[in-house]
């Protein structure tokens, strides 16, 4: 759950805050109604309101709704705004919506319930021809030479401590995904497309894509990164691709169990798989690879996920 | 008889139990310390007749009981498509 400093950072946030404000004064028309997913500080309510909104569903599960709703009086649109604080899949309307505005992502779209509770007001909440902001979103991945990166998950569980052996730890961190600000020339391959959602007909929270990424040139790769680009309305949008300009969201890291030598034209090909778990309201990950020479030969390298990374799970279904 | 685990499943010791995912339905399973041994018995290979007499000398059990109690979390785990018979 995001405090209000997270939410601070999110408004500092310009790409992000410009792009919404554009799509949702693009999209939005008078007397329209409006459900804004996940509402955090209410600042895309407030813009609703703004577009001409005839009223608007402010959902939000967290506290933070408190200071949206103070932020909305500020403004001058607290008669506008209805706030609810629940979770949206709990969340009975009276009216359906013209616009449903969401930024539920974590670092990529596929992030706890948001796809699940997305693809759920979508389905109760929108009006028959009725605008999604965002419209779409691409997963990107490609391949990363970073020891740095690579370090929080390997270094301090395989070298040990004060002659501690910290390798136990070391499974559960090397199967885990983390966000991290990946840079343009930590990349070793070109970026390839995992998956297009389309969240006007996305109905499937869950994911299987395999995807080839080729070395562009010598070096380790020690894992890969995810990020995505986004069109929010005709025309709008973002990535936050390494080398574009900084994000809130940062890139997902996502390493191999070792490091893998390449020479260029050599790929790892990538078996990757999201699947929400309800009862964790979370995804698993997993990532299986292939390493494949550039001469043809081709061998498996490791088969991983975060169900690895956990030292201990809770809310077994069965 | 062999019993094959899918690629789908994945697995992993917590404490004392073994805890199974069902990666495409995503959904757990747990098994208690005797479970545990069965499936590492499966996952290294083993027939069922081998992890029959496994048991038998590890738990000083007698085969009669030991025959009942496998074939049975081995019809749970085939009927759940946590394991394929070949």
């Amino acid at each position: 759950m995001y405090d209000l400093y997270d939410h601070g950072r999110m408004i500092a946030d310009r790409v992000r805050g410009d792009a919404y404000a554009r799509a949702i004064a693009a999209t939005v028309r008078p007397d329209d109604i409006v459900v804004d997913l996940g509402t955090g500080t209410g600042i895309f309510a407030v813009l609703a309101c703004r577009a001409g909104a005839r009223r608007v569903y402010a959902i939000e599960p967290s506290g933070i709704i408190e200071v949206a709703r103070e932020i909305a009086a500020a403004n001058g649109c607290l008669d506008r705004i209805e706030f609810l604080q629940s979770d949206a899949r709990r969340v009975e309307l009276n009216e359906k919506a013209n616009v449903l505005v969401t930024d539920l992502r974590g670092t990529i779209p596929f992030f706890t319930s948001s796809l699940d509770a997305l693809i759920d007001a979508r389905k109760r909440f929108l009006a028959d021809g009725g605008v999604l902001i965002p419209r779409s979103d691409v997963i990107v991945a490609a391949l990363v030479e970073s020891p740095e990166a690579y370090a929080v998950h390997d270094r301090p569980w395989s070298a040990g401590w004060e002659g501690i052996d910290l390798t136990p730890a070391r499974r559960l961190a090397i199967n885990g995904m983390r966000k991290r600000m990946i840079e343009l020339r930590e990349l070793i391959s070109e970026p390839a497309n995992v998956v297009a959602i389309d969240y006007e007909t996305i109905a499937t929270t869950d994911f299987e894509a395999t995807i080839e990424l080729g070395a562009t040139r010598d070096g380790t790769a020690h894992g890969f990164a995810l990020w995505f680009d986004t069109q929010l309305a005709c025309g709008i949008g973002f990535s936050n691709a390494p080398g574009s300009e900084a994000t809130i969201y940062g890139r997902s890291f996502v390493p191999f169990e070792s490091p893998v030598d390449l020479r260029q034209g050599d790929a790892i090909v990538i078996d990757l798989a999201a699947r929400f778990v309800s009862a964790d309201d979370d995804y698993l990950w997993r990532w299986n690879t292939t390493m494949k020479r550039r001469e043809g030969e081709s061998r498996p390298l490791f088969r991983q996920s975060t169900f690895f990374s956990h030292p201990r799970k809770f809310g077994m279904a069965e | 008889m062999h019993a094959i685990i899918p690629e789908r499943v994945v697995y992993k010791m917590v404490g004392e139990e073994m805890v199974l995912l069902d990666f495409e339905r995503g959904v757990y399973y747990g098994l208690n310390p005797v479970g545990a041994r069965v499936w590492e018995l499966l996952a290294e290979g083993k027939t069922a007749e081998e992890i029959i007499s496994t048991l038998t000398d590890e738990f000083d059990a007698l085969e009669c009981d030991v025959k009942g109690d496998v074939a049975a979390l081995m019809d749970d785990l085939v009927a759940n498509g946590l394991v394929v018979r070949e």
